[in-house]
């Protein structure tokens, strides 16, 4: 509840923020540049910045064997933290190209063991930590694709993470496990301009990664075990943006993505949800 | 128009379509678990069976067979673990997507099990329980294990026999049966293609090396990989290798 409240303060927050960079009422100024609003859809400014804080959720289900092709054998159970993330990101774009920026970070704690019919609390140290940067470039193909104001792109993607997760185990066993990632995926993506002050944007994408897992056990304090493999991504997100005034607006975005890894004798799958509110500038 | 709303509703569908149905996470991520399942808490387990199953109507005595493992584990390698593992059940092997009826995983990271769990309860019921709940005790409380000989090996060479005779008089005899085929430990510790009797075997020999100089030492090559532990084990045991390897055979062979 104390997330919740801390979570719609920030949102309101940068709303004023937001509001305070654009001037004057949105009503009293054109949205968007004139041709957007005599043409098909508003173009975007060429350069964009975003910051954007929001909630998130993390869980890891550990995997013993799998076979390729179909569902990965994965615990019935799944350690499952919550926390908070703050992202920065920067657009480059033209009507038909973007190419984008995008750092995060990400906090979680508050752990639980989720049952498929309950949740047991972990141990208060339980948590862990995620910095990610990736790039994109994506291209629109298809511009009014059936639907006047939807756009639908393609692109590709590079990322590298490094997350780390602690866990505790009775009586005072402490598990660190540090996981680094270099990923590349493809990007299909659709955004849609219908509306003067609104855009929608979905982008799906998919793609593998190399992972090095370390792992250090408190019973083993002098030993870390580390392992390369290969893993998977699929993330979706959507995000819309209201338009303040020509450089300035707030947008809300939701992510969501499943990863999965495969490392001698440390498989694991895992997927993360994030809820995000933030503020764009654009020139 | 009516080609055009057609085509609009198919553009609109395409989209989600093909990220519900298509996408690396959806062909290689894990699948769902249903909720169907009723809990039976006891001292270190949470047992999770089908409602009205074979499962359910012995799940007081399945508690008291892990209950008495769990004890035994802790015992024999003298370490200490405080978490309580949830046991899923299944009625048969497709319910649980393993290979057979006698099947299961173990997950230390979440402190769980998944086996199936079909008639008859009998000793290699017990004993398939038993190995999976190791696999969770040993690793949580003495960290990744280096080699499969130690992983498989370890998790079925503490069994307890109050209930059922699966204890080291088994595995000796079984050791003693094998005779000339048995692989040798060499084999075992190198890894690679690994089979059920690779996992007897790799029990058997770190029984016996419990039983002849307690667990301290096998704590300390719990973690090691292959290349390490022949090395270790001299300096740990004083004997070589094959020395170890000879002595265990002899005394299987009594």
């Amino acid at each position: 509840m104390d997330r919740l409240r801390a979570f719609v303060s920030i949102a309101i927050l940068l709303a004023g923020a937001s509001a305070a960079v654009a001037g004057p009422p949105a009503g009293t100024m054109p949205a968007f540049p004139q041709e957007a609003i005599e043409g098909s859809a508003p173009s975007s400014p060429a350069v964009t910045w975003r910051v954007a804080v929001g909630l998130g959720t993390l869980w890891i289900r550990d995997v013993a064997s799998s076979r390729f092709g179909q569902h990965v054998d994965a615990s019935p159970v799944s350690w499952e933290g919550h926390g908070a993330a703050v992202a920065v990101s920067f657009d480059h774009a033209t009507p038909r190209r973007l190419h984008r920026l995008e750092v995060m970070f990400e906090r979680t704690g508050d752990a639980v063991l989720r049952t498929p019919i309950a949740e047991v609390p972990r141990n208060a140290g339980d948590g862990g930590f995620r910095l990610s940067g990736r790039y994109e470039y994506r291209r629109y193909l298809f511009e009014d694709l059936g639907v006047k104001g939807l756009d639908i792109g393609f692109g590709a993607q590079g990322g590298a993470e490094f997350a780390s997760i602690t866990q505790h185990f009775d009586p005072s066993f402490e598990q660190r496990l540090r996981e680094t990632t270099l990923a590349g995926a493809v990007v299909a993506a659709a955004r849609f301009r219908r509306w003067r002050r609104v855009q929608v944007e979905v982008s799906w994408v998919n793609g593998g990664a190399v992972v090095r897992v370390s792992r250090r056990h408190s019973a083993a304090a002098a030993t870390t075990v580390g392992h390369w493999g290969v893993g998977w991504l699929t993330d979706v997100a959507v995000r819309a943006d209201v338009r303040l005034s020509p450089a300035a607006a707030i947008f809300a975005s939701y992510f969501q993505t499943g990863r999965g890894r495969f490392v001698t004798r440390d498989a694991a799958a895992s997927g993360r949800r994030l809820w995000m509110v933030g503020v764009s500038y654009g020139r | 128009m009516a080609g055009r709303l057609l085509r609009r509703v198919a553009l609109a569908c395409l989209g989600p379509a093909l990220m519900l149905g298509l996408g690396c996470n959806n062909i290689l991520g894990p699948s769902k678990v249903d909720a169907n399942w009723r809990s039976y808490p006891g001292l270190h387990f949470m047992l999770y069976v089908r409602p009205g199953s074979f499962a359910e109507t012995n799940q007081a005595l399945l508690a008291a067979v892990l209950d008495d493992q769990f004890a035994t584990t802790l015992a024999r390698l003298e370490i200490a673990y405080g978490g309580r593992i949830s046991v899923f059940l299944y009625d048969s092997a497709a319910d649980a997507s393993l290979d057979s009826d006698r099947s299961g995983m173990g997950y230390p990271d979440t402190e769980a099990i998944r086996a199936t769990c079909a008639p008859p309860l009998d000793e290699s019921l017990v004993r398939l329980l038993a190995h999976e709940s190791n696999h969770v005790i040993q690793r949580n409380a003495m960290g990744l294990p280096g080699t499969s000989f130690m992983s498989e090996g370890l998790a079925s060479a503490v069994m307890s026999a109050r209930f059922y005779p699966i204890g080291n008089d088994r595995l000796w005899a079984w050791t003693a049966s094998r005779g000339a085929a048995l692989p040798a430990v060499s084999t075992l510790i190198a890894g690679g293609a690994w089979d059920g009797d690779d996992t007897t075997a790799s029990a058997s020999f770190l029984a016996y090396l419990l039983d002849r100089a307690g667990p301290a030492p096998i704590r300390q090559m719990y973690q090691l990989r292959s290349e390490d532990l022949p090395a270790r084990m001299r300096t740990l045991y004083g004997r070589s290798l094959e020395d170890l390897e000879r002595d265990w055979r002899a005394f299987c062979g009594k």
